[in-house]
């Protein structure tokens, strides 16, 4: 198999992953997929934030890096309810009052 | 009744519990004001004497001493009316020991070499002179000071540096020496080879000093080409070379000076001639000048009386940077409506003075030092005086700046970050001053909880991504409440029930 051959493999593969994707989610989905998206880019900006400036304010650096880390940890939860139907509002209760939760530690926290 | 057989020792017991609280305090109170080490210029000076004839011999040292205000009082070292204490206090400041040849006390108060010993540790200082044919009571009152002096009939000789017009029998044994310790705490402007006397004739014991007594200093030593020996009594050639000839050279002590760890100062010589008027008034053969003993004598004993480098340190105090002072732990609380206690509060200093970690502190104390020649207490000038704050070791430890005029030594410093119970502590050891040892007790507590910095600039990405998660939350929680399910969901399905 040549290079060119498995990089075009490789695209076909995520060309046709994407197309099975768009076709299969339902658009709730979609919009729990973007927040966890941006919720992992905005981890990830902070992450090379700090290591560029230093870990000063360490306290503020882990609440930020954790709010992002426990809203992850808490929509993938909720992505998982919502694909084994279950009753929405419940589903999206609970989760609004661990968001809560981990809002008031990070605010704590944060200094 | 047996109420009130009970209630007087009670009341004793109060009482003297009073009395000694009060005791402890008049104690504080001294120690926070002025906190002196060594006892300065002492003027009451006892002269114990061999015979009386000494006094017509030494007739200048004795001079030299009255001159300066020294109140002398002559006694024989065997007469049996001498009282160095009364009450339990020492008479006397000072004692000039010209008792070489004295075999024994007959003074009831008076016990052997320990009294003189005693005389020191209560804070008296000593001058003492030995000479070639001392007794052995004189070699252990010197041996309580940790001055060792040679062998029984040794002499100190020195067949290059001498003074032969003094010498009767032509045995070299006046030793003409210009060893001078370099310290002009101690001998003042002649101290050092190259200083302001001339050399010093010497008749008398060579003695050593254990090299590691951090108390004794070496005043005066032999040249190069002294050494303590038997004269007439011929050297086996191989021990000149070898192991009986140990003390020679410029190690061999001729006068050396201790000062205990009270700072009271004993300073010994091996000569009894040094001191006397023949001496004083002796001309050297080389430059015929002077010989230095008057001079060196003089300066000497000026600092063996404890009439220069004497230290004392006062005004010691500490405060933040910007001038406030530190708080107290607790503050002390009034108990009106309970009964009377013989017992205090448990272990807790109240008013233990509480700095916090990381806060910027002075220490500042002013240090004089007495010098009667410049008009007894003046400030002190060093730029070596160490500050350490020690919480079992020393956390910091820097150099005190020295204001000259007016003695103040000061240092801006920040405190470390840990806390706990710390002192100031001040140790200045130096050779010819008194030990100067300060300590102050100070707190020091981490931050209060509302004493952190807060807003940081460099935190203000984290405090932004916070936000953005609550906005996220927000916004996401809209989109997915309010969103309508497509045509192409799978199964139609839609999470809100309709």
């Amino acid at each position: 198999m040549t290079p060119a051959a498995s990089a075009l493999d490789i695209r076909g593969v995520g060309k046709s992953l994407l197309a099975e994707y768009r076709k299969a989610a339902n658009t709730q989905t979609k919009i729990v997929d973007l927040f966890l998206a941006f919720i992992v880019a905005t981890g990830v900006l902070q992450f090379l934030y700090c290591a560029l400036v230093g870990t000063f304010p360490f306290n503020s650096f882990l609440s930020g890096f954790f709010s992002c880390v426990g809203m992850f940890a808490l929509t993938v939860s909720l992505r998982l309810q919502l694909s084994s139907e279950k009753n929405v509002e419940k589903a999206f209760g609970e989760y609004t009052f661990c968001c809560l939760l981990l809002f008031f530690v990070v605010f704590n926290f944060i200094g | 009744m047996m109420a009130s057989t009970f209630q007087g020792p009670a009341n004793m017991l109060a009482m003297l519990l009073f009395c000694l609280s009060f005791m402890s305090l008049q104690w504080q109170i001294q120690g926070s004001t002025y906190e002196a080490q060594g006892r300065a210029g002492g003027k009451r000076t006892i002269a114990l004497l061999d015979s009386l004839a000494i006094l017509d011999t030494h007739s200048i040292f004795f001079a030299g001493l009255a001159a300066r205000g020294h109140k002398l009082t002559y006694a024989l070292a065997t007469s049996p009316r001498v009282t160095l204490f009364e009450y339990g206090q020492p008479l006397y400041d000072n004692m000039v020991y010209f008792a070489p040849t004295t075999t024994v006390f007959t003074a009831p108060g008076l016990e052997g070499s320990q009294t003189l010993a005693d005389f020191v540790a209560q804070g008296g200082n000593l001058i003492m002179a030995a000479d070639v044919d001392m007794s052995d009571l004189t070699r252990e009152i010197a041996s309580e000071f940790g001055v060792d002096f040679d062998k029984k009939r040794t002499v100190v000789m020195d067949h290059f540096s001498h003074a032969p017009a003094l010498d009767l029998k032509g045995l070299h044994t006046n030793v003409v020496s210009s060893n001078l310790i370099e310290n002009e705490k101690i001998l003042g402007p002649v101290a050092g080879r190259k200083g302001g006397a001339a050399p010093v004739v010497f008749r008398g014991v060579g003695h050593i000093v254990d090299p590691e007594n951090i108390l004794a200093v070496p005043i005066l030593s032999g040249m190069s080409s002294t050494y303590s020996a038997a004269p007439l009594k011929e050297i086996p050639a191989p021990s000149l070379a070898s192991a009986r000839l140990t003390n020679a050279g410029t190690t061999l002590g001729l006068i050396s000076g201790v000062q205990g760890r009270n700072n009271a100062r004993a300073t010994i010589s091996g000569s009894l001639d040094f001191f006397s008027d023949a001496y004083f008034q002796h001309r050297l053969d080389t430059t015929g000048q002077l010989a230095g003993n008057e001079l060196v004598a003089l300066e000497m004993s000026k600092w063996a009386f404890g009439e220069r480098g004497i230290l004392r340190a006062s005004n010691v105090t500490h405060h933040r940077a910007d001038g406030s002072n530190p708080e107290h732990l607790l503050a002390t609380k009034e108990k009106p409506d309970l009964p009377f206690s013989l017992f205090p509060d448990p272990e807790l200093n109240r008013q233990s003075l509480v700095y916090r970690i990381k806060d910027d502190i002075i220490y500042s104390l002013v240090i004089e030092e007495y010098d009667a020649d410049r008009g007894g207490w003046v400030p002190y000038q060093a730029s070596d005086v160490q500050l350490e704050f020690v919480m079992l070791d020393p956390h910091i430890r820097t150099f005190l700046e020295c204001v000259p005029e007016t003695g103040r030594f000061w240092k801006l410093f920040k405190v470390p970050d840990n806390y706990g119970i710390f002192k100031f502590r001040i140790l200045y050891r130096r050779p010819g001053l008194s030990v100067l040892a300060v300590n102050t007790q100070v707190s020091v507590r981490p931050f209060h909880h509302d004493e952190y910095e807060r807003f940081i600039f460099s935190a203000f990405p984290y405090y932004a991504s916070a936000f953005s998660m609550m906005a996220g939350f927000l916004v996401f929680g809209v989109a997915l409440l309010y969103s309508k399910p497509q045509k192409g969901d799978r199964e139609g399905k839609s999470l809100k029930k309709e």
